[in-house]
This record gives C-alpha cells, sequence and structure tokens, in this order.
C-alpha cells in the first residue's frame, strides 16, 4: 500500500512520458536550464521539492502518511517566426495536456498516489527560443517504514 | 516496575471496534488522524450527573444526579464507504452493514440493555516498547455510534459515540 518518494516521482514521469514528443532530462530538475538547446524541445524534469505529514496517526506498522509537493518542469520551443502568439499558445495547451497527464489515474503505475494541481509558473528565456513551464502538484501518498 | 516514565503519543494508539460475539469481530482502525476523544462525566467515579443545591448562590449541598453516558469522538480517513465482502469498513462495523451485517451488538444482553446496536470501544497505547510492564488500554461499553463525513484532502468521517456500559481500564497490575 506504500509508495516511497522514488516511486512517486518515477511515476509521475511515467505518465508524461506517454505524451507524445516527451522525453525525460538527463539533468536533474534543480539544473534544468542547462538542457541543450538541442534537445529542450519537450524535455522535462520532475522533482519532489518538499514532504510533509498529512496528519495521519503514524503508527509503525501502518506507515507516514505523506504529502509530497510535485514539481513538473518542461520546456517547449519557441520558433522565430511564430514565437508569439502562435506558439506561446502552442505551449499553453501543451501545459493543459501535461496538467491532464499528470491528473490521470495512477492504478496502473502505483496505485495509491491521490494527486492535485495547484499551480503554474512561466517564463520564456532571454534568447526567446523556449518557454519554461513550472507545474507543481500536491500529492498524498503513504509512505512505507519498514 | 515504577510508573512509567514515558508520554504517549498519537502514534502509540490504536482503535478497535469489537461487537458482541462470543470471540468478537474485531476492527483495528487504520489511515487515521489520532484524535480519539472520550468524556466521562459525573465524578468520583461515578457515573452520576453533580446536582448543586444553593442557598441564595451559595452552593449547600452536592447531590448525585441522573447518570450520564460517556461520550467521544474520533475520525477517520474515507477510502470506502462500504464493502460487502471484504473487511475494513468502518461505516459498516458501526451501521452493521457490508461485510459486517451478521455482527452481534453488544447491548443485547447483560445490563445495561440498549436496544439500538452497540459495539465496543478499545483504545490500546503502546507501553512495553518503552519499558513499561503492560500496553493500555480502556474499553468503552455498550456504544451507539453515529457519524458524519466531510469532503476534504484527505476526505474523512467522524464517528460520535455514546457509551452506556461504562468503561474498563487495563495496565500494570
Amino acid at each position: 500500500m506504500s509508495v516511497s518518494f522514488s516511486q512517486l516521482r518515477a511515476a509521475v514521469a511515467t505518465q508524461i512520458d506517454a505524451l507524445a514528443g516527451f522525453t525525460e532530462s538527463r539533468i536533474p530538475p534543480e539544473y534544468f536550464g542547462r538542457n541543450e538547446n538541442s534537445v529542450a524541445h519537450l524535455r522535462f524534469a520532475v522533482a519532489l521539492s518538499a514532504s510533509n505529514d498529512a496528519g495521519e496517526r503514524m503508527r509503525r506498522a501502518v506507515g507516514v502518511y505523506a504529502s509530497s509537493t510535485v514539481r513538473v518542469i518542461f520546456a517547449y520551443r519557441l520558433r522565430p517566426k511564430d514565437a508569439y502568439p502562435t506558439d506561446y499558445d502552442a505551449a499553453l495547451d501543451t501545459e493543459k495536456n501535461v496538467i491532464n497527464a499528470v491528473l490521470q489515474s495512477y492504478a496502473s503505475i502505483e496505485p495509491h498516489v491521490v494527486i492535485r494541481y495547484n499551480r503554474s509558473a512561466r517564463d520564456v528565456t532571454d534568447s526567446t527560443e523556449y518557454m519554461i513551464i513550472n507545474l507543481e502538484f500536491t500529492a498524498l501518498h503513504m509512505l512505507p517504514t519498514t | 516496575m515504577a510508573y512509567s516514565t514515558v508520554p504517549k503519543v498519537r502514534r502509540d494508539g490504536v482503535i478497535q471496534l469489537e461487537d458482541g460475539t462470543g470471540v468478537p469481530v474485531t476492527l483495528q482502525i487504520a489511515y487515521e488522524e489520532g484524535n480519539f476523544t472520550f468524556d466521562v462525566p459525573g465524578g468520583g467515579g461515578s457515573p452520576a450527573a453533580q446536582t448543586i443545591v444553593r442557598d441564595r448562590g451559595v452552593i449547600t449541598t452536592v447531590r448525585k444526579g441522573d447518570d450520564e453516558p460517556i461520550t467521544g469522538s474520533f475520525s477517520a480517513f474515507f477510502r470506502q464507504f462500504t464493502d460487502g465482502s471484504e473487511a475494513g469498513s468502518v461505516i459498516d462495523f458501526i451501521t452493521k452493514a457490508g461485510n459486517y451485517s451478521g455482527n452481534t451488538s453488544t447491548g443485547a444482553s447483560g445490563s445495561v440493555y440498549v436496544e439500538h446496536y452497540c459495539i465496543d470501544l478499545k483504545y490500546e497505547a503502546e507501553g512495553t516498547d518503552f519499558g513499561d510492564d503492560a500496553d493500555h488500554s480502556v474499553t468503552l461499553s455498550k456504544c451507539v455510534c453515529t457519524f458524519s463525513f466531510a469532503e476534504g484532502d484527505p476526505s474523512a468521517f467522524t464517528i460520535n459515540f455514546t457509551c452506556y456500559g461504562g468503561y474498563t481500564f487495563t495496565g500494570p497490575a
């Protein structure tokens, strides 16, 4: 019944990886901007930026019911001649698809994960070549203690 | 051995529901906040209310009034409302439904007779893991339970109970 931090992170990555064109970054999410431009389009990374007790009794036999903040970051390429509004809107539509993917059922990946969308933050790089989208979710999961 | 020097915390507690079968059907509550409470009315070991008699505002006599039942509550996270074949539903257990439809009321025999379906509630706190001579428990008898439901993250039930059979503590002899 338990889902470890790494299993949770991998489960969210699996959902996004199933989207057409998306590939997982080889660089940790905290250094996402260091991805090479040539492969940055639809590159993504998943971070567990924080976890907290979710207010359960926490008996030894049950484990820790945790609330984890899951951060998803991905890049979308803005073509020079269509950067705005065509590709900008396409990036926003892709963001919607990522949110939808993350909120899908985890029954076939890691049952016992419940996840909610919190917020988005968007930024365009100085070169205007990429839009970087940060998504934040909250996941409830039972952390094993044995 | 000396009286315990270790205050107990939520992690040490477990709530167990028991029916009135000879070998009781039991359910340990999992996925819960750890907010079990109960209030023992009366005073001095008696369930009788305190009837205060005053003479122009000055207390002159305190008499035993009507017996009052024990009341309390706890909450449990919502996983399922019911299940016809699998154990685990606290709502099924306290309403004699689903997998627990064959339960026997603890209020059907003995004194006090309670017409409503009753269960016994046992709260046990770990003791021996901390060097105590025994674990520590209280059993509240003949409890009639009601419940409410509230959505949230996570959604939860609150179970309120009124117990007509008194309480029994256990601990080191």
